[in-house]
This record gives C-alpha cells, sequence and structure tokens, in this order.
C-alpha cells in the first residue's frame, strides 16, 4: 500500500508545474484519436458504436479536449419481455493537464463537460392469462442529457507521430430528468441513465501533428 | 457419482414435464391482479368455493378451474381501466352453480422491475360494482394508492 502510494505521489510530483521533461516543453501538438475499442462494436448486432477526439497541446503539458461520438444501443438485457433502442450524438469539451512520467510516457488529468442528444423507442409485450395481451410501442425523440467527467489518461508514445492510450473516466450525470414511463434506459455517450455515476475506460489510437 | 447423475438425468424431464403439464402454474409475474377472499357470512370462517368459470365480459378468454380454493388470484386487464367478469363458481356442499359479476376500476402504470422485466401496476383499485351479497375492498398501503397487486377482495357467502 505505501509503495502504491509513493508510486502516486511520484507520479502527480513528477506533472508537477516547474518540472522538466525530458522533451521540449515548449512544442505545441495537434492531436486526432480514436477510440479502437469502440470500432470492435461494430460487427456487433446489440450495439454501435463510433468516437474520436481532436485535442491541442501545449508545452506537453496542456491539452485542450474535444470529443465526439455516435451510438446505436441496443442492450439485451435492458427490457427482458421485449426490446430497447437509444441512439444519438454526443460531444464532449474538457481540459487536461500532465506530463511524461518515463521516456515516452505520459500521465495526464481533467475534467470533461459532455452532452448527448438522442432518441429512445422499445416494444414491450405483457402475456395475460384471460385478458388481451400487452404490446405497447414507445419512442421518444429529442431527448438531452449532461454530465460531467473526471479523466485520468495514460499514453505511451510508440513513434514520433502515433500514441497509443488509454483514458480512465468517472462520469457524473448532472442534467437529465428521467420522469418518462417507461423510462429511459441508456444515453448515449454516458451509459446507463438511472446511474448517477459511471466509471468507464476508453482505448485509443492517437496521431500526433507536431509544430 | 455416476448413480447421482443417472438419478439426475431421469428426474430433470419429469420434472420440465411437470411444469408444462401443470395447469394450475399461471404466471402473474407481469400482468396485475387482485386476490380474492373467500368467508362465510355467519361466522365469518374461511369459505371454500370452487372456482368454475371466470369470463371477460369483453370477451376475453373464459378460464376453468375445478379445484376447490378459499383464495383466487383474478388477472385484471392491461388494456383498458376497468376490468369485468363474471364469475360461475359452486359450494362443495352444494351442487348447483352460482354466477356473480364484478366489476374493477383502476389507473395503469408501466414498470419496469429490477430483474428488468416490464410490468404493468394498476394503483387506486375501487370496486365499480358487483352482484355478490357482501364484500369489502382491503388495501395495503397506508398511503391510498391501494395498488392492485396487494389488494384482497374479501367476499362474504
Amino acid at each position: 500500500m505505501k509503495l502504491s502510494l509513493i508510486f502516486i505521489f511520484s507520479l502527480i510530483a513528477s506533472v508537477a508545474p516547474g518540472q522538466t521533461d525530458t522533451l521540449k516543453s515548449s512544442s505545441t501538438s495537434l492531436e486526432f484519436a480514436v477510440d479502437y475499442g469502440k470500432i470492435l462494436t461494430i460487427p456487433s448486432k446489440f450495439e454501435t458504436k463510433f468516437e474520436g477526439s481532436i485535442g491541442l497541446k501545449f508545452q506537453r503539458k496542456y491539452e485542450l479536449l474535444g470529443e465526439i461520438g455516435y451510438a446505436d444501443l441496443q442492450p439485451q438485457d435492458a427490457i427482458l419481455n421485449g426490446t430497447y433502442q437509444s441512439k444519438g450524438v454526443y460531444y464532449r469539451i474538457g481540459l487536461a493537464f500532465g506530463g511524461e512520467i518515463l521516456p515516452k510516457n505520459f500521465l495526464s488529468f481533467g475534467v470533461l463537460y459532455g452532452t448527448s442528444s438522442f432518441e429512445d423507442n422499445g416494444t414491450v409485450v405483457i402475456r395475460s392469462t384471460i385478458w388481451e395481451d400487452f404490446n405497447e410501442y414507445f419512442e421518444r425523440t429529442g431527448l438531452s442529457a449532461n454530465w460531467i467527467e473526471f479523466v485520468m489518461i495514460t499514453e505511451q508514445h510508440v513513434n514520433n507521430s502515433l500514441s497509443l492510450g488509454a483514458k480512465f473516466r468517472l462520469r457524473k450525470l448532472t442534467y437529465f430528468i428521467n420522469d418518462y414511463n417507461p423510462e429511459v434506459i441508456s444515453i448515449p455517450g454516458y451509459g446507463k441513465a438511472f446511474n448517477n455515476s459511471i466509471p468507464v475506460i476508453n482505448l485509443y489510437a492517437k496521431l500526433r501533428l507536431d509544430f | 457419482m455416476r448413480s447421482i447423475f443417472k438419478l439426475i438425468f431421469l428426474l430433470l424431464p419429469g420434472l420440465l414435464l411437470s411444469c408444462e403439464e401443470c395447469t394450475d402454474c399461471l404466471e402473474y409475474d407481469n400482468e396485475p391482479y387482485v386476490k380474492m377472499r373467500f368467508f362465510q357470512k355467519s361466522d365469518l370462517s374461511v369459505a371454500d368455493v370452487a372456482i368454475l368459470e371466470v369470463n371477460g365480459l369483453d370477451g376475453s378468454d373464459i378460464i376453468w378451474y375445478q379445484d376447490t380454493t378459499n383464495e383466487f388470484i383474478l388477472p385484471l386487464s392491461m388494456n383498458a381501466d376497468e376490468s369485468f367478469i363474471t364469475l360461475t363458481y359452486a359450494f362443495p356442499t352444494d351442487s348447483s352453480f352460482h354466477y356473480d359479476s364484478l366489476g374493477i376500476g383502476y389507473e395503469r402504470e408501466l414498470e419496469r422491475t429490477i430483474e428488468n422485466y416490464m410490468q404493468v401496476n394498476n394503483y387506486f383499485t375501487e370496486i365499480l360494482y358487483h352482484s355478490f351479497d357482501s364484500l369489502t375492498l382491503k388495501c395495503k398501503d397506508s398511503e391510498g394508492n391501494c395498488k392492485s397487486n396487494e389488494a384482497v377482495i374479501n367476499i362474504y357467502f
């Protein structure tokens, strides 16, 4: 436990302002990333997700982040006696701060604000013993939700222009009034609508263009 | 060890068949219902009744029961705010058939259970009319919501 605390403090200390990086600290880079974990969902018939991001990094420490994604979610366990689908576009913008902790290995922390514009639909079938069965189709459009994310980013530079990394996120829903009947189950870009906070891991590949 | 597997192998189809053949194993998990309990009016003791037929007045399916019981679970319609039924029943001590009708009103709400099933819950259950000698509606909650699945209709003969 002590060793892990020392390690964490050393990581934070290493990215604190005033520390010297092994790379040039004055450089600026434009970065494009794609979430390759989500691309793996394309063959799945239960969900289709795409997500990419663009970042502008200053002095290899400060980064402006913008993320955009699309998700078509059809979770099979959402309604066991029916179907459910939620799809839409989402955006996140934010800031991250960090630096090089080991040669070619970077760690940063950031905060993002996310918003999702989506729609959902579903069917419900309930069998009745003497009456007509209950069959209902529901559809809601123009739904929106907002949330804030705390993110820890680890990244390794594979070569001069390509990086691989992971983002560890903790999402906190800030606005979504789920007073629909039946309730909204999934929010594209966020997760399950009735969870006020959600931990998430994303894997990404990044292309860096240094100035 | 092998004999245990043989035993399971022999018992399993029997268990499955027994579930399929069970005509009383009605599924009320996702449809709303009220409980009907039967009592003797004279001494308020439990009355045994043979439910012979339950017929929804909207032309719904007729279901037949042969068993004698003092409690009967009556499913409610999920497509209307009221359920009207006629009940055909007999007493073990009496060979004649009896017929009575019952109308129940409520408000419906679709809800998702923690097991991820959608179910219709009925609230504000009330008796709209009946032809029984006497009955009372007992609601479990004190807030006046009278959720149908928790409500009991006591019928006195």
